[in-house]
């Protein structure tokens, strides 16, 4: 069995999404942490486009780019299905991972913004996030029904890295009042085994969050 | 099968639309064409994309599909029995995945900046748009498509963008196949395919329509 590294970063979303679906098939693998400042060689050979993480190498090979890799995973080891079978269900699930991507610039001025900016983006995320509640997870526990899949784990950052920002920022965007079956999907979302061990603490987080803005 | 009812809601000029309509053709599927008028949305189209609005969706048996790669690997998965359009193995697979996500992410964006930006804005979109057709390049390596040999995933996603590029270098006043005469030495290797020629638009009727977008937004 070829080995399998991932190359990532201990705070970034992206890295999570990979080591949820790595552990969740059960596959074992190296873990490399790199320095974004100081990219390692063999970062920048497995991933000459973007130069980012998370890569995974499965033997010699790399996939690089967060939801590539967890299609990969997906098909390489079906253990444990984490998307479904029927092609009209698939893409649906596609769907909505796609629609978070196309929420990452509302995150973005989230992150960077103040005051009007900040209320403004707030009010764009809110928007979104209402449609994915409303018309991508329903009345469903999670995205993938009883049990979590990849859509799941592509909106996992929402229960604990935006909660994080939101508390750096002081603006809270996904709460019970205004988005309550979300809100309560991201709380069971971080509460399961797998994904609570497998995240950083919550302090760290919000240590980095703050950290961030005030580089910026 | 016989009894698949199968409609394209599209837009003529939509280098998006023309990805489903390649698809489509590969693998034999007939299909409805329904042409959409993007100002005065039909009824149809927002009930079968109501989160985006937009083209193209696929409506397969009354159930819609959008989102035009989405679509793309949902014909490939729905018709299997003929001409994969994705390879067998899944790391070939994530490797079409991840160019075909880099058409997304750098084509189309920097191409509208081109037809939209003036000045130094547009220089930057230019010089971006070309690297991104020489790490293309690269990738295609000496393959006659990026599917092989034979069309598959990433010349689905690539070349209907070829129909927008007469109008990027008549705006940004360039010429790509100086640039890149491998990309359109590729591109025009692609149109030889019946399946592409009759998927693909005319290079000069989509300029006619980006000097009608550009004066419509002011940009003349």
């Amino acid at each position: 069995m070829a080995e399998v590294k991932l190359y990532g970063f201990w705070p970034s979303l992206f890295s999570h999404r990979i080591i949820w679906a790595l552990k969740l098939k059960g596959v074992e693998y190296e873990y490399i942490e790199e320095d974004l400042s100081n990219k390692s060689e063999s970062l920048l050979k497995y991933n000459p486009v973007y130069k980012k993480i998370p890569v995974l190498v499965h033997g010699d090979k790399p996939i690089a780019e967060s939801l590539v890799i967890l299609e990969y995973i997906e098909e390489t080891w079906p253990e444990n299905p984490l998307l479904p079978k029927d092609p009209y269900a698939r893409a649906m699930a596609r769907f909505w991972i796609q629609y978070g991507v196309n929420m990452s610039a509302a995150f973005s001025a989230f992150n960077r913004g103040s005051g009007e900016e900040l209320e403004k983006a707030a009010k764009d995320l809110l928007g979104s996030l209402k449609i994915l509640e409303e018309q991508g997870l329903g009345d469903k526990k999670f995205f993938g029904g009883e049990s979590i899949n990849l859509v799941d784990i592509s909106y996992g950052a929402l229960g604990y890295w935006f909660a994080a920002l939101e508390e750096a920022k002081g603006v809270k965007v996904l709460e019970p009042r205004t988005l309550p079956r979300l809100h309560a999907w991201a709380k069971n979302f971080v509460e399961l085994p797998v994904i609570k061990e497998n995240i950083p603490a919550y302090d760290n987080m919000v240590a980095y969050a703050m950290k961030r803005l005030a580089r910026n | 099968m016989a009894s698949d009812q199968v409609t394209l809601l599209d837009l003529w000029a939509s280098p998006f639309g023309m990805r489903v309509r390649l698809a489509l053709a590969e693998k034999g599927v007939k299909y409805e064409y329904s042409e959409q008028d993007l100002v005065n949305k039909s009824a149809l189209l927002l009930q079968m994309n109501p989160v985006h609005k937009k083209i193209p969706v696929l409506v397969h048996n009354g159930k819609p599909v959008c989102e035009s790669l989405i679509i793309v690997q949902y014909i490939d998965e729905a018709w299997k029995d003929k001409a994969p359009l994705l390879p067998s193995d899944p790391y070939q697979r994530a490797q079409s995945r991840f160019w075909a996500d880099f058409v997304d992410k750098k084509i189309y964006d920097l191409g509208r900046k081109i037809w939209t930006e003036k000045g130094e804005d547009q220089e930057a979109a230019k010089k971006g748009f070309i690297d991104s057709l020489k790490l293309l390049e690269g990738e295609l390596g000496d393959k006659p498509y990026f599917g092989g040999e034979t069309i598959g995933y990433v010349d689905i996603a690539l070349v209907p963008f070829y129909t927008w590029f007469y109008a990027y270098e008549t705006t940004g006043n360039f010429n790509i196949e100086a640039e890149c005469p491998k990309m359109i030495a590729y591109c025009k290797r692609c149109l030889q395919k019946e399946t592409v020629s009759k998927s693909l638009e005319d290079p000069k009727k989509v300029y006619d329509f980006v000097v009608m977008l550009r004066k419509k937004f002011g940009l003349e």
